[in-house]
């Protein structure tokens, strides 16, 4: 993720202050980013849109408590990250259904193999069954790493986590992610 | 040499988070350690995985986001402080106040909204209008629940217009026409609405319901509910200003946003509630008191202590609940039913399962409320099949549901139940005929397979004894 100055501060102040304008502006310049989050998690449309309308809602419910101490998008990754896992545990992850026609063309059109990305999408339906299983906030500090492409400065910025203990609760989860594919029989290949 | 390298360091290399020195060393000596080397290419796959999903293309288009977020901002129109009053922190006491405030206006609604029906100031509470919300239905064979005990259901061809702000419904079997409810928000129970086959459930929330023909309209006014369709099996979340449109025959759904005519409609029915038209000259003083009368008789003593039972509940404080309650049944007569079901459920918080089955009972015997008593026969049934494994009288209960409630609220669980006591007792015929009956009522339900490919297995299993004997 990108470190350098937030983009969107004079439209964050505004929005701050009130300004629906200002507000509906940085939604728009912003849709792209919740929309990719939400299709990393899952592939139900339906359930992106809810998604996408859950976290626009608590934007607006919630921007007057942004305190800017962090960038905008990471901010709003969190949100995003947090509502998409709220709604996966509500609707189960069987909703995240494995679309083999759209693995098969996903895969005609890259390099991998029709098995390759049938199995990629199987060890990613079981990581993110361990992850939701984490507790809240290491869920969400290693899903706003992993999954939503925020940075370790970032995130100790947004949560107010020392960098170190973020490494740790990132090193946690990994191992335990190794340990449910390892246990699956999905590592047998390394 | 032993390898010293802790397997986060590993991990640290290959997300790239270690310093470049060390990155330098460590990388020098996985070149040579073979233990280290498959750590490292083990951290590398399951980061590829966590990184699949960077290539997943959204299926939400610009076009629906936009939309998306114009219907947000018209429903947080309607709430304006989200956007006019920045919360500041000098003013947080204020905020804390008014919350105070709210709840306080919130809880004494309720609390009047309940003494009015319970007592004999029924009628004044009919009069003063209920300050919640509302829920409307224009369709016909719809069953709404409050309070997941209480119901009224809506024969078709029926026309009622209710105005009875209470979870106590007077029951309607009138012909002719649609009917109209007003009820009063739930605070903390859930309400649900059956319309067809599509089912609705919401707490503290508005939203309306309206059928025309196969085709049901589910209109969210505040909050969030979600829609079941029992056709196709599918669930969908309706979000505040969406309208869902739901075929009970064809087990399609689909959500939009609400149009401005029902947008008003709904928002006329919601905040001012105003005098309802009575089709069937029906007048506020005409109708039926079905509780008026014996709710006179120590009507106001009784109110308070019920009053003062329902906050103990409400505070989860069980154990004092249940102490209130067989107090209040040795001391008033009214409402006993209600007082008796309360029991049953405190008894059940608190897992004291052959108590909440003898509350049950006397719920039963106190009650002619046929509603009532399909949701304490369904709860007995449930108690003695999952909480005490009374299997045999668990079965003569759901067969005395299947048989009395022919089109009950929970007969998709009591076959359910039904399967697993037989096939928990081997009966496989029992349970295919429990199946095909269960299918042919619920042709969509998809649990049906899962059932069949036990008796599957039951067959098998009993197929291999029999060779086993056999041979033998």
């Amino acid at each position: 993720m990108d470190t350098g100055p937030d983009p969107d501060i004079d439209l964050v102040e505004r929005s701050r202050h009130g300004d629906a304008s200002a507000l509906r502006e940085l939604l728009h310049a912003n849709a792209r980013l919740i929309r990719s989050v939400a299709a990393r998690l899952t592939r139900n449309p339906q359930l992106q849109e809810d998604i996408f309308q859950e976290v626009v809602m608590r934007v607006i419910r919630k921007i007057s408590e942004f305190r800017g101490n962090c960038k905008f998008s990471t901010w709003l990754y969190r949100i995003t990250v947090n509502v998409t896992f709220s709604m996966l545990s509500r609707e189960g992850v069987h909703r995240n259904t494995l679309e083999l026609e759209e693995v098969a063309e996903h895969s005609l059109s890259g390099e991998q193999s029709i098995e390759d990305a049938i199995d990629q999408k199987r060890m990613f339906k079981k990581a993110l069954s361990v992850i939701m299983g984490m507790r809240e906030n290491n869920r969400e500090v290693f899903s706003m790493f992993y999954l939503a492409d925020a940075s370790l400065d970032e995130i100790a910025k947004q949560t107010g986590k020392s960098q170190n203990a973020i490494k740790a609760i990132l090193f946690k989860g990994r191992k335990l992610i190794t340990k449910h594919l390892r246990r699956n029989g999905m590592l047998s290949n390394v | 040499m032993k390898c010293r390298v802790s397997q986060r360091q590993v991990y640290l290399l290959c997300d790239g988070l270690l310093p470049g020195d060390e990155r330098a060393a460590l990388e020098a000596h996985i070149a040579k350690c073979d233990r280290c080397a498959c750590l490292l290419r083990e951290a590398r796959l399951s980061l590829a995985v966590l990184r699949s999903a960077r290539t997943e293309p959204a299926l939400l288009d610009e076009a629906s986001a936009d939309a998306a977020i114009a219907r947000a901002f018209e429903a947080a129109g309607r709430q304006p402080r989200m956007l006019e009053f920045p919360r500041v922190r000098k003013q947080r006491w204020l905020a804390a106040a008014a919350t105070v405030l709210l709840f306080a206006a919130a809880f004494s609604t309720y609390v009047g909204l309940h003494r009015a029906n319970r007592g004999g100031s029924r009628s004044a509470g009919v009069e003063s209008e209920p300050q919640g919300s509302t829920i409307c239905t224009l369709a016909r064979d719809t069953t709404v629940i409050f309070n997941r005990m209480c119901g009224l259901r809506i024969c078709a061809n029926s026309r009622v217009t209710l105005n009875q702000p209470s979870p106590r419904v007077v029951h309607f079997d009138l012909a002719d026409g649609g009917v109209r409810i007003a009820a009063h928000k739930g605070l903390y129970d859930t309400i649900s609405v059956r319309c067809g086959a599509v089912s609705v459930m919401a707490t503290g929330t508005h939203f309306a319901v309206d059928r025309g023909g196969d085709e049901i309209r589910v209109a969210v006014a505040e909050g969030t509910v979600v829609v079941r369709n029992a056709q196709s099996g599918s669930r969908s979340a309706v979000a505040c200003g969406e309208l869902c449109v739901a075929n009970g025959e064809s087990g399609t759904m689909s959500t939009g946003p609400l149009p401005q005519s029902l947008r008003s409609q709904l928002a006329e029915g919601f905040e001012t509630l105003g005098p309802w038209d009575f089709p069937l000259g029906l007048s506020r003083g005409q109708w039926p008191q079905t509780r008026s009368a014996h709710a006179q008789e120590d009507g106001s003593a009784a109110q308070r202590t019920f009053a003062a039972i329902r906050r103990t509940i409400r505070r989860a404080e069980y154990d004092s609940a249940i102490v209130a309650l067989v107090n209040y049944l040795a001391r008033y007569s009214v409402d006993k039913d209600v007082a008796w079901c309360d029991l049953a459920l405190c008894y059940s918080k608190t897992s004291r399962w052959e108590s909440a089955l003898d509350a049950y009972k006397h719920t039963m015997s106190a009650t002619s409320d046929t509603l009532v008593r399909e949701a304490v026969l369904h709860r007995s049934n449930s108690i003695l099949f999952s909480k005490l494994g009374r299997y045999a009288e668990a079965e003569k209960g759901i067969r005395d549901y299947l048989a009395a409630y022919p089109i009950g609220s929970w007969r998709e669980r009591e076959y359910g139940m039904l399967v697993k006591i037989e096939l928990a007792g081997k009966r496989r015929d029992d349970a295919t005929r429990t199946i095909e009956a269960y299918q042919s009522e619920f042709p969509a339900a998809c649990s049906v397979e899962e059932m069949r490919t036990e008796i599957a297995k039951l067959s098998r299993d009993s197929d291999v004894k029999g060779d086993a004997g056999r041979g033998r």
